[in-house]
């Protein structure tokens, strides 16, 4: 999160850059930016085919109840028990489709709703867009995680509320983000030619200058997906995710087992490895994607 | 220069008007009125009636909301529900203690992370290079409250080198003119409590602090590399400059804008990382306290919590731009 | 230049150095435990316990959370008390008592040379004002939750707006004093024990102006008057000394205790510490000597660990789950018999109670006197269950729904997630579905189930005093929307026993009332439990009492950490 409101701020006095070979032949030699690709799309391969990969259903108990000392990893059960018998391996798993489910749906919500936002503001200045641009700086103003925890306690908990929550508070990021882009094609060479030469402002916009936005949202909705995840573990840890105690969310999973560390210390290093790995590939493909668009961030 | 400043600062008060406003509204449309959390059932229709009569509630939204900021303007914050102490009087107990720990962690994430770019840089795509960048990756997708644990779990309780909870021993006793425990046990000329404070300060502030830090040695990595391949660099090392003078002249401290920028920034984040470390440490400061509000009702201290530090982070974006302009003339011009 | 830079690395350094120096010192200071050297019984000993939340207030008569009363019966004390981890009524402030034909007036000889920390005199007189105190409770005083154990007891005040067991107290001399009650009662005296009804310094009620504030309707009292957070004065072995809330409540020993105290502890400092986990980790790194409510979950390494000890209060709690029969299909007694069979008990009291649990077959423990061995049973028989619900017409699975609290921990219920969990699992392995819910305890939760509006739900309940009327009577004498019925039969059979004066009549109608209790089944009890306590391994003498009436006199904290 703390990456993207940073490069908010690079981003908006930079030049409009665009996808081409060129982007993708740069995106393919980065070995980092591969490493993550690879990860993500295991991840994805994984939420698919949970129900091939699990040996158990999330909710299964295959073992005793013991909240002392769950079982820990061994042959049969590769990461141990849990404290109502179930399979940690399995949970696991199907947490990956929780996540992934849970970074989408939230950065899909706040990129349309930043997306229009921010077209709005940028093709109608004006008053709409000090409204606008306005509502955004408040909404950055507050800490995106007390913000989310106000939300919750509005909506009330649940995973669809929380998506909404999170999603939310990923809008001024888009919107801020669309603008600047919008204001800084604006001033450009291309743009001037093709007023002068009498082309409608909506159609400049729809053809040219929103596609040529689209990179950097791009990259910024990954970065943003990542700190997603994380913000709904971060939520669940604090004990306002999801009301379905069962359900095998990542971050609850730490939260639930974080007084058994030193007893049961697989059952928080595995739910917790899980969401940095996630993480991780995701800020390796943001990161690949944002040097290949533009090679001058590298230096 | 004043004049940049004023406007900047100008432009803060539409945004502080319509923070306040939210913030009203939103604890206003929480489920549960106060009448409701002072009342709950065994409160019968007159009673509830007269809740809202003395609290002012069935006045009209906008006349509440006036009462509420003239209060706020004349300092008071109102008082908490859970606890029916003053909100001010426990927001300057909790308020240092959080900005404590941030300080900590914001020293722990500069000292480090600066020199951490700074040699990166030097050394660009060297060993030392790649290895930092692929570390203050994991750094930033490690959530926060799973280093914390893990922290905790390896230090405290596995080798049990440093405490696990709060920001001080117990059995110590130690006066807090200040609440900042560090400067009260300066202030009282007490070592030991000294020792005591920093070493409980340890553990939170470096979780705390290593998102923080990842970032900062990455901007300052690109902020160097920038720099240094600039062209009146450049010149100055063709000109046979000693380099460790190109260093700090140049390099460091044009490299330094987009770190302050960022040192800024990261007090949302530090407030975000606060409730979840607080929360595994049970440091008693405000990331604690919201929380509790929101579990357990007190709509007062919620309010009163979250306007503060809207308002704080505010000012803070306020003096990063204002030193941003100060430090690079062309901002100002804008 | 390059030496500018290092000088300032070089103050840097030295302040880290000298920093981590001072930390090295620190080290050796820190988990202060007893004073080494004086052997010689003297009181030096700091003693800090972890305990889970700041007291409310510090007035008896105004509070009934754990922790209020935990501190109140340190610094206060009451006519009578209990034998040390018991229930029987011994003398306290009083020597001993007598008994009026009718059984309507208490008699009581004072203990002589009793005074109170603010050095008033302790007498018939102050005991009286205290008595009178109570019974005129005005205005928000009255409120049900922060009164609740007078009107528990009592019934009513002097406004007469409700009847009252309390007619009067008259100081017949000095150090006599008599209670007159409106009618005769079987169980007044054990309540007398109650921390609530302790005795206080009335200058110090007076001028600290103790009846100042208001108690919303939760029953939390907000003083406006400080008595209840400075100046708390009794007779006990410790006084008040300093309260900061969130930090510490620090009380100093009594050199002038009438009584005997034959612990060593000086200074006493209740530390809250919201985290069960938190608590352990302090006690493990020597940060506080000991805390209460343990985690189940923790008692091995806390058995494991030679540097400390876990001790076990007497089981005198039920835990159950609640079914509001208001709530359909929980009126039709199949469904409710089909529920008792369907969870497996014996395997969630194994599992989540770390073997300090015994699986309950009724709403009270078997340590009370009433407890009847000859209930009606209900083995676990999923099988039974689909019987029982597909016989009575019902399409399996049945949907029920089913709460459980947030961020909270019973003694009864260390973790009520996990009960949860594994409830709702077993109930849809057999013929339900289950709509889960939950709300934080305070104050939604028991808002919601106070009013009736969860079907099924968990709940407990720890004994205050050593009757059944606590339990049973508490729960099925009325009807109360969070049970939903109305059953006349049971209703009058605890009518009965309560008012029955012969004690072995009592036993047998209560024995009576518990058949017919579980064979009605307004809920299911699952679990008595021994609710933990972990202290340093170098503490003695703290005596745990089933009703958690723990005076920290008696403890003794040997040598140095």
């Amino acid at each position: 999160m703390s990456i993207a409101e940073a490069e908010v701020q690079e981003l908006k006095l930079e030049q409009p850059s665009s996808l081409g070979r060129d982007a993708l032949d740069r995106f393919r030699h980065n070995k980092a930016a591969m490493v993550g690709v690879v990860v993500i799309l295991l991840l994805v391969l994984i939420a698919i085919f949970a129900p091939l990969i699990a040996p158990y259903g999330t909710g299964e108990q295959v073992g005793v109840l013991d909240s002392s000392n769950p079982e820990g990893p061994s042959s049969e059960h590769w990461m141990g028990l849990d404290e109502q018998g179930r399979d940690v391996f399995s949970r696991v798993v199907y947490g990956a489709r929780l996540s992934l489910l849970v970074g989408l749906v939230s950065v899909t919500f706040g990129l349309s709703f930043g997306f229009v936002l921010g077209a709005l503001s940028g093709y109608f200045g004006g008053w709409v867009e000090t409204i606008i641009m306005r509502t955004m700086d408040i909404m950055l103003a507050i800490p995106t995680l007390l913000l989310a925890i106000g939300l919750v306690s509005l909506l009330g908990r649940g995973l669809t509320q929380i998506m909404i929550a999170v999603g939310i508070t990923t809008i001024p990021i888009f919107a801020r983000l669309l603008r600047g882009s919008i204001l800084a094609q604006r001033e450009s060479d291309y743009v001037l030619a093709a007023r002068s030469l009498g082309v409608p402002g909506r159609r400049l916009l729809m053809v040219h200058i929103l596609p040529n936005a689209l990179a950097p949202l791009i990259v910024q909705a990954t970065l943003v997906m990542a700190t997603a995840i994380i913000e709904v573990a971060g939520l669940s840890f604090l004990g306002l995710g999801p009301a379905e105690p069962g359900l095998p969310e990542w971050g609850k999973m730490l939260a639930d087992n974080a007084s058994r560390i030193d007893r049961a210390t697989h059952l928080v290093i595995f739910p917790g490895a899980a969401i940095v790995i996630s993480v991780l590939g995701l800020n390796l493909i943001g990161d690949g994607l944002r040097e290949s668009i533009d090679p001058k961030m590298r230096s | 220069m004043l004049n940049y400043a004023l406007r900047r600062a100008l432009l803060t008060i539409p945004i502080l008007v319509g923070l306040s406003i939210i913030v009203f509204a939103f604890v206003r449309a929480l489920p549960g009125g106060p009448e409701d959390a002072l009342l709950g059932e065994r409160g019968t229709e007159e009673q509830e009636a007269q809740i809202r009569e003395e609290l002012g509630l069935d006045e009209p939204i906008y006349v509440q909301y006036g009462r509420y900021m003239r209060n706020v303007l004349s300092g008071n914050l109102g008082v908490s529900t859970s606890t029916r102490q003053p909100i001010t009087e426990e927001l300057k107990l909790r308020f240092p203690a959080t900005f404590e720990l941030a300080i900590a962690a914001m020293l722990f994430a500069i000292l480090v992370g600066v020199p951490l770019g700074f040699i990166a840089a030097k050394r660009y795509q060297g060993v030392l290079d790649n290895t930092s960048l692929i570390l203050s990756l994991i750094g930033i997708s490690f959530p926060v409250f799973f280093l914390a644990l893990l922290l905790k779990y390896v230090f405290a309780i596995k080798l049990g080198l440093l405490p696990t909870i709060g920001r001080l021993d117990v059995t110590r006793s130690l006066a807090h003119p200040t609440n900042f425990y560090v400067l009260d046990s300066i202030i009282a000329g007490d070592l030991a409590a000294l020792g005591d404070a920093l070493r409980h300060l340890v553990l939170p502030a470096v979780a705390l602090g290593t998102i923080p830090l990842a970032i900062i040695a990455r901007i300052t990595r690109a902020a160097v590399l920038d720099v240094t391949s600039a062209d009146y660099v450049r010149t100055a090392q063709a000109k046979g400059l000693d380099p460790r003078v190109v260093d700090r002249r140049h390099i460091l401290k044009n490299a330094m804008l987009p770190v302050i920028t960022i040192v800024g920034l990261q007090t949302g984040l530090l407030l975000t990382g606060a409730v979840l470390t607080e929360s595994v440490f049970a440091w008693p400061g405000v990331g604690s306290w919201m929380l509790d509000a929101i579990r357990f009702r007190d709509y007062a201290v919620l309010q009163g919590g979250i306007l503060f530090f809207a308002v704080l982070i505010v000012f803070v974006n306020l003096l990063v731009d204002i030193s941003y302009a100060f430090l690079d003339p062309r901002i100002r011009y804008q | 230049m390059r030496s500018v830079k290092r000088g300032k690395l070089g103050a840097l350094a030295l302040l880290a150095a000298l920093s981590l120096l001072a930390a090295a010192c620190s080290t050796e200071d820190s988990g202060g435990g007893g004073d080494e050297g004086e052997d010689t019984g003297e009181a030096t000993a700091t003693l800090a316990f972890g305990v889970s939340a700041d007291p409310i207030v510090l007035d008896g008569a105004l509070v009934s959370d754990g922790e209020s009363l935990r501190a109140i019966d340190q610094i206060f004390e009451g006519l009578v008390t209990l034998e040390p981890g018991g229930t029987e009524v011994v003398p306290g402030l009083a020597t001993d008592w007598e008994v009026s034909e009718d059984g309507r007036s208490y008699t009581f000889n004072l203990e002589e040379g009793v005074t109170f920390h603010d050095g008033e005199e302790f007498n018939a007189e102050a005991v009286c004002f205290n008595f009178d105190r109570w019974y005129n409770f005005k205005g928000s005083l009255q409120n049900p939750a922060a009164s609740y154990y007078w009107q528990t007891v009592f019934g009513g005040f002097s406004d007469g707006k409700t009847e009252s067991l309390y007619e009067s107290c008259e100081a017949e001399e000095e150090l006599v004093v008599t209670l007159n009650l409106t009618k005769a009662s079987s169980s007044v005296l054990s309540a007398l024990a109650l921390t609530n009804f302790t005795i206080a310094s009335p200058a110090a009620l007076e001028e600290y102006e103790a009846d100042r504030g208001q108690v919303d309707a939760e029953g939390i009292f907000s003083p406006a008057g400080t008595y209840a957070t400075e100046h708390p004065t009794g007779t006990g072995p410790f006084m008040f000394e300093e309260w900061q809330r969130g930090d510490r409540l620090v009380m100093t020993r009594n050199p002038d205790y009438w009584g005997e105290a034959p612990g060593n502890v000086e200074t006493l400092i209740f530390r809250p510490i919201a985290d069960p986990a938190a608590r352990l980790q302090a006690l493990q790194s020597g940060e506080i000597q000991g805390f209460d409510l343990v985690d189940p979950q923790d008692y091995p390494t806390i058995e494991d660990d030679d540097q400390l000890q876990l001790l076990n209060r007497p089981a005198f709690n039920v835990g159950y789950i609640g079914f509001n029969q208001a709530i359909e299909p929980l009126d039709d007694i199949a469904v409710r018999q089909a529920i008792a069979h369907a969870v497996d008990r014996e395997e969630i009291v194994s599992g989540f109670y770390a073997g300090q649990g015994e699986v309950a077959t009724q709403f009270m423990p078997p340590e009370l006197f009433g407890y009847s061995d000859g209930v009606t049973t209900y083995e676990y028989d999923p099988d039974e269950a689909t019987r029982l619900l597909e016989e009575a017409g019902y399409d399996v699975p049945v949907q029920l729904d089913f709460a459980y609290p947030t961020d909270v921990e019973r003694p009864y219920m260390p973790d009520p997630q996990a009960n949860f969990e594994a409830m709702v699992a077993d109930l849809e392995e057999c013929c339900f579905e289950i709509q889960q819910k939950s709300a934080t305890w305070t104050p939604d939760y028991l808002d919601n189930v106070d009013n009736g509006r969860y079907g099924l739900y968990l709940l407990g309940w720890t004994g205050d005093f050593g009757d059944p009327d606590n339990f049973i009577g508490t729960f099925f004498q009325t009807p109360q929307p969070a049970w939903g019925f109305e059953n006349d039969e049971i209703f009058t059979a605890l009518d009965e026993a309560e008012a029955e004066t012969d004690e072995d009549t009592r036993t047998g109608l209560y024995e009576e009332a518990n058949n017919l209790i579980m064979d009605f089944l307004p809920g299911l009890p699952y679990v008595h439990t021994e609710p933990g306590l972990a202290f340093a391994a170098n503490v003695t003498g703290y005596q745990p009492s089933p009703v958690s009436l723990e005076p920290f006199a008696t403890v003794t904290v040997e040598g140095g950490q």
